[in-house]
């Protein structure tokens, strides 16, 4: 799987901490968030089916959210409490904080109840707990703060009555009395004490009976909070829900993503002015090969499919327009930006003991989503490309995953069944690129090359060759004519 | 006389030169004055000193007395080693070594201990809500250095505590004293082109020009090229930044040097007298109120002081109008 440093360079970091749920709950998921596992297809779609319920629901009427996100942002953490309370006594502020939270957990039950997305959510029991809060509030007063009624015992109470007429006293003493005073003062403080002591431990045993199934029910609480902060952040970023095939055999298996973005790479290019050209994908198992020119966008259309694969078998909105996708046992990407160079290895030889970690991985989980930038770069370019040929011609013959390889490399498309080409300067308006390069300061002509960059990844044909776009953009960059009068000879 | 002092002020912070120099005595009859005059307090600390660190091993007894309805906002820890009965009002989700900061009020009278937020902000925080809970006058039991000195940004005045376990020399406590009571007595500058987001740690203003550094020679060398300059310094004054100026020589003559409050002056009382002696002086952006200066001329330590020579010299000492109490004697 993604490697910490990959999901950080695909965008995936990005994702995850624009995620905001109103809980701590919801957040540990979210700092917990991983894949599912090949076999998980029905958690996975269950947890898809609420995202869709309440981005539904929320899109409708976000104000009808605001007492559930109210009641949310109130709950603390009271899980070790809840384990203490099965072991020892809890403590007055422990049983502050259970009280507190069983308080909003009754505008929490009464808020989903009005939510009618929030009743059909799988796996998902929101109710209050009023016989456990009765325990922890014995005079039922609801008020938001913990002290043992002075009734809770005849000892406690008659306690109390002697320590206030104590301090009363106390206070008025002359200096001979005080000593004495001061002295059934202690002892009375500990009476109180011992008694209070006692009467919490009677308390906590009365509410250990629930706090196994007020485990289960944070449990529920977090899931909500979570998939609604994953429907909200889907809204703000114009996302949708991916579909999950059921197994398909290895001829049928599809990975459709339409109109992908990368919200991380987008917005980089916002800030300069410029916007992120959606592409869109169709995979089946075997080989699909990547061509296009140099600069052209081939690494950001594999990060981006990268991104919305893993984010979809997360159970996280993916940001397209439509995706299928089936259930995937891996997702392996190699590219040349985010190796390291580990154990003394050049960077070709490293590459390829990760390819063949790779190969392995494939053969023993079938189904894997494998990503290739510019495979075998960094050796010549004849035997590079006969690497590169012979990966295309594994895949595509194994069938075992959905291999997507970019490179620039001649005869290599051709061996592929799916060909895509990132369109480059093919479409551009020649004359007014290079008006507007003769115009542009020299230090700008990359920035403005990317403008007239169509970022788009269009099917061709099989056997067409990659373009040849590396010349024209050496002039369209303005190289110098007598370097570039040696090239063409 | 203590009680007339705090009247006007809201929150009141006490501070201490050293260990035993009584600035426990001086909480304890705050509370006791207010609870005469029917006013319900709140209490709270600045995180932990050395005098608190002795707390977790329970070798130190609480020793701050409270009556039955006063707020404290203290580490959950430290609620335990007191013996008040007690509600808990509120717990602030703010960590400390001894546990997180909890609000309770006091159902009788009692022995708490205190260990509260050691960060301005989460102090701020803490008084905001003690006032909201019904507190009418909120004290916060100040650390033993200079440091944090009565921290303007949370409290309105302050009282220092001295005492002769501060050293076996009386002259040395009193010019210590004197240089803290100092600090925290410094003027609001009256200037009006500070600006208020400066992010870089140095800027020197002259005339309508503002240009701003990020180390002190280079701020000093901008001051040697101006005239009646003003420079407002973010964060702690060092002793490192004092000697940088002192390369400024005769351009320091005019020159305010504008620190967020008394407490960021950290350079030595020696060199704050020489740049003073060299014509520059010294004002903040936030004032505190020292409302006096309490001496203690016993020490834990056996070196005690003549009460009346000590008293009389901390009184010339301290800036004038600061009075100079015996918190021990009837003055107070």
């Amino acid at each position: 799987m993604l490697e910490p440093k990959q999901l950080t360079n695909i965008g995936f970091d990005h994702i995850i901490q624009n995620l905001q749920p109103f809980s701590v709950y919801g957040d540990e998921l979210r700092r917990r968030v991983r894949p599912y596992k090949k076999d998980e297809r029905e958690k996975l779609t269950a947890e898809l089916e609420n995202v869709k319920l309440l981005a539904k629901a929320f899109e409708r009427d976000p104000a009808s959210f605001s007492p559930l996100a109210r009641a949310l942002m109130l709950l603390k953490d009271i899980r070790r409490s809840l384990a203490r309370s099965r072991e020892t006594t809890l403590t007055d502020i422990e049983l502050f904080e259970i009280k507190r939270f069983l308080i909003v957990l009754e505008s929490l039950a009464a808020a989903c109840a009005e939510l009618p997305a929030a009743r059909e959510l799988n796996g998902v029991e929101i109710f209050p707990m009023t016989a456990a809060l009765d325990i922890v509030d014995p005079d039922g007063m609801r008020a938001q703060t913990f002290r043992l009624p002075d009734d809770s015992s005849e000892e406690l109470a008659r306690i109390r009555r002697e320590r206030k007429a104590a301090d009363i006293a106390l206070r008025t003493a002359s200096p001979d009395e005080k000593d004495g005073l001061s002295a059934k003062r202690t002892r009375l403080a500990a009476l109180e004490e011992n008694e209070e002591l006692r009467l919490r431990g009677e308390m906590t045993r009365a509410f250990a009976v629930y706090s196994e199934q007020l485990g289960k029910l944070i449990e529920s609480i977090a899931r909500l909070d979570f998939a609604l902060a994953k429907a909200r952040l889907m809204l703000d970023l114009h996302g949708c829900v991916p579909e999950i095939a059921e197994e398909a055999g290895e001829n049928e298996a599809k990975l459709v993503l339409t109109d992908m973005v990368n919200p991380a790479l987008g917005e980089a290019l916002r800030e300069k002015g410029r916007e992120f050209t959606p592409v869109s994908i169709e995979l089946a198992r075997g080989s699909t090969v990547i061509t296009g020119a140099n600069m052209g966008g081939k690494s950001v259309a594999v990060k981006t499919l990268a991104l919305n694969a893993y984010l979809a078998m997360a159970g996280m909105p993916v940001f397209a327009k439509e995706a299928v996708l089936p259930m995937l046992s891996d997702i392996h990407l190699l590219a040349e930006d985010m190796e390291d160079s580990r154990g003394g290895l050049s960077s070709f030889g490293g590459e390829m003991v990760r390819f063949d970690a790779i190969l392995r991985g494939c053969s023993e989980n079938p189904g894997a989503l494998v990503l290739l930038d510019e495979f075998a770069r960094g050796t010549n370019p004849h035997e590079g490309s006969a690497l590169v040929r012979a990966a295309v011609r594994y895949f595509e013959e194994k069938k075992q995953a959905f291999a997507v390889l970019t490179t620039h490399f001649d005869d290599v498309a051709v061996l592929a069944p799916v060909h895509y080409q990132v369109m480059g300067l093919r479409r551009a308006d020649e004359s007014a690129l290079a008006s507007a390069l003769a115009a542009a300061e020299e230090r700008s002509a990359g920035e403005l090359l990317s403008r007239f960059m169509d970022y788009g990844l269009y099917r061709v044909p099989a056997g067409v060759n990659p373009p040849r776009d590396a010349l024209r953009i050496c002039r369209a960059l303005g190289i110098s004519d007598g370097f570039m009068r040696f090239v063409h000879e | 006389m203590l009680y007339e002092l705090i009247q006007p002020y809201t929150s009141v912070s006490t501070v201490g030169m050293c260990k035993n120099a009584g600035k426990t005595t001086v909480l304890n009859e705050l509370i006791r004055l207010c609870a005469e005059h029917g006013e319900t307090v709140a209490l709270t600390s600045v995180g932990r000193d050395g005098e608190r660190s002795d707390l977790v091993t329970g070798t130190k007894k609480p020793e701050i007395f409270v009556y039955s309805g006063t707020l404290i906002a203290t580490a959950a820890d430290c609620l335990d080693l007191g013996d008040v009965s007690r509600e808990i009002l509120w717990t602030s989700g703010m960590p400390t070594p001894m546990g997180e900061v909890v609000l309770a009020r006091a159902w009788s009278d009692g022995l708490v201990q205190l260990a509260g937020p050691s960060m301005t902000a989460q102090l701020r925080v803490i008084r905001e809500k003690m006032l909201e809970l019904g507190a009418g006058r909120v004290f916060i039991d100040g650390a033993l250095s200079r440091k944090s000195l009565a921290m303007p940004a949370v409290s309105d005045a302050a009282i220092l505590s001295t005492g002769a376990s501060y050293s076996r020399d009386m002259k040395k406590t009193v010019n210590d004293t004197a240089h803290s009571a100092a600090l925290m007595s410094l003027e609001r500058t009256e200037r009006e082109d500070v600006p208020e987001d400066a992010e870089q740690k140095f800027t020197v203003l002259c005339g309508s020009k503002a240009q701003c550094f990020e180390l002190a020679e280079d701020a000093a060398d901008a001051l040697r090229r101006a005239e009646k300059a003003a420079v407002l310094i973010r964060g702690g004054v060092t002793d490192r930044a004092a000697e940088a100026f002192f390369s400024a020589g005769r351009a320091l003559s005019g020159t305010e040097f504008i620190a967020e409050d008394g407490s960021r002056l950290l350079l030595s009382a020696g060199n704050y007298e020489k740049l003073l002696r060299a014509g520059s002086r010294f004002t903040v952006l936030k004032t505190t109120r020292l409302l006096a200066v309490t001496v203690n001329p016993f020490s834990a330590y056996g070196t005690h002081y003549d009460t009346d020579a000590f008293l009389d010299a901390m009184r010339r000492a301290v800036p004038a109008g600061v009075p100079v109490l015996n918190v021990k004697t009837k003055d107070a």
